[in-house]
């Protein structure tokens, strides 16, 4: 006697429901990000202080789930990013995408449920997307001098995202389903 | 780390494709933007009352420390008016005389600031109007203070303005006063730079600029800002003059696309 077992082709799995569930939410956070930022600062409310919440959101993202999808959070980030910015299109795609995967990789002999261990994170990802980005501006633009775009751009960019990251993080995390 | 490498390549592709393409780019992004409109003015309608708010706190602070300088100035204000209505009275005399045009009023499109460019390398914002209100690409813009900047990207109810505070902007500008003429570009702290006047041009803090009309996208006359400080350039044969735009970029909420 012989007993064959077919197996179904779409079974389903408590798992992957969960993950496109946090994805999912994930997609909701990234476009609420760029929302807040573009709409924040269009009603005067902080003209000159414009933290990256994209970003904190990406470094959040690529803490709990690792290089590949903290690569994959910062390509969707960063597309978002591209379409409320007058910049190169594909430019903050490429860069938070490389924040992303670069954060995930540093962040791997680190304690990473520590609050204080993602806000370095999300200041180490603030340099490297601006590195990139200018990189991209020399390649594709012509960008400002380095002092200049460092002094008046990258520096504002860092401390502002990394202050106001505590704020951004908490919710973030909570919204995706607390700490891995 | 080889579907790394893979990623990268692709992602230079699209930039390599897009940033030599700039109209297929622009026609993309403003496009896609548009679908996420409703969610945009829904931030931007939330946002505003408390905007308002911090700006009535600011506005109160700021009217109790200028107002003496204020009234002061507005008794010089007055005089000066009745000097320009004579003026005004004798230009329109001579221009009769002369058999040229009255200068036609700056008819546009008002619009709604909803959003601002979310990167602090580029200055920009998106405003309610599209082209079927009839906002056209490089369309110039204006509020009640000064220039704004120009149209880049357009769909039908969403149109995206480069501000000329952004470093990749360019506007003829004229000194009101000494009538010399140069390039008004944005800097990277979002203030004004007036480049290429003459090194042996006399140019003193507080004069006024106005566009040239040089270039076909501003029309002539438009309030651009005040000289605050010349720079003559290291070796070379222009100087600079830092400016002050007259439009208030952090208070932005309501422009008017020139026709």
């Amino acid at each position: 006697m012989s007993i064959t077992v077919r197996r179904p082709i779409h079974h389903y799995s408590p798992t992957r429901e969960i993950r496109w569930r946090r994805r999912s939410i994930l997609g909701i956070i990234l476009l609420v990000s760029a929302v807040l930022q573009g709409a924040g600062a269009g009603a005067g409310i902080l003209f000159h202080f414009r933290p990256d919440l994209v970003l904190i959101a990406v470094v959040c993202w690529s803490l709990r789930e690792g290089p590949r999808g903290g690569w994959w959070a910062g390509a969707a980030g960063g597309i978002l990013s591209d379409l409320f910015s007058a910049g190169i299109l594909g430019a903050n795609a490429l860069s938070l995408a490389a924040a992303g995967w670069l954060a995930a990789l540093a962040s791997r002999s680190l304690y990473r449920g520590h609050l204080s261990t993602r806000i370095l994170m999300v200041a180490f990802a603030a340099l490297v997307s601006g590195a990139i980005y200018y990189l991209l501006l020399v390649l594709f633009r012509s960008p400002p001098a380095w002092p200049d775009a460092w002094r008046r751009i990258l520096w504002p960019r860092l401390w502002q995202t990394t202050l106001i990251s505590p704020l951004w993080l908490i919710p973030v995390d909570r919204l995706l389903g607390g700490r891995r | 780390m080889r579907r790394i490498v893979v990623a990268v390549a692709v992602a230079l592709a699209f930039i390599v494709l897009f940033s030599f393409t700039p109209a297929l780019s622009s026609l993309l992004r403003i496009n896609l933007l548009q679908l996420l409109g409703p969610v945009q003015e829904l931030g931007d309608t939330l946002f505003t009352p408390v905007g308002s708010l911090v700006r009535v706190v600011g506005r109160t602070i700021e009217a109790a420390r200028v107002n003496p300088v204020l009234e002061e100035r507005a008794g010089f204000l007055a005089a000066e008016v009745a000097r320009l209505r004579e003026v005004e009275e004798e230009n329109r005399r001579l221009r009769a005389l002369l058999g040229l045009k009255e200068r036609e009023e700056r008819r546009g499109v008002v619009a709604r600031v909803i959003g601002r460019d979310i990167q602090h390398w580029n200055q920009s914002v998106l405003i309610d109007r599209g082209g079927a209100d009839g906002v056209a690409r490089e369309a110039a813009v204006v509020s009640a203070e000064g220039l704004v900047g120009k149209v880049i990207e357009v769909a039908p109810r969403l149109s995206r303005v480069l501000l000329i505070i952004d470093p990749g902007s360019g506007v003829g500008g004229v000194i009101q006063g000494s009538r010399q003429t140069g390039i008004v570009e944005g800097t990277p702290d979002g203030g004004c730079l007036m480049k290429y006047l003459p090194r042996r041009a006399e140019i003193s803090p507080g004069e006024t600029v106005v566009t040239s009309g040089l270039g076909g996208v501003y029309p002539p006359g438009l309030l651009i800002g005040t000289v605050t400080a010349v720079r003559p350039e290291k070796d070379g044969i222009y100087q600079n003059a830092d400016l002050e735009p007259a439009a208030r970029f952090d208070r932005l909420e309501w422009v008017m696309v020139l026709e």
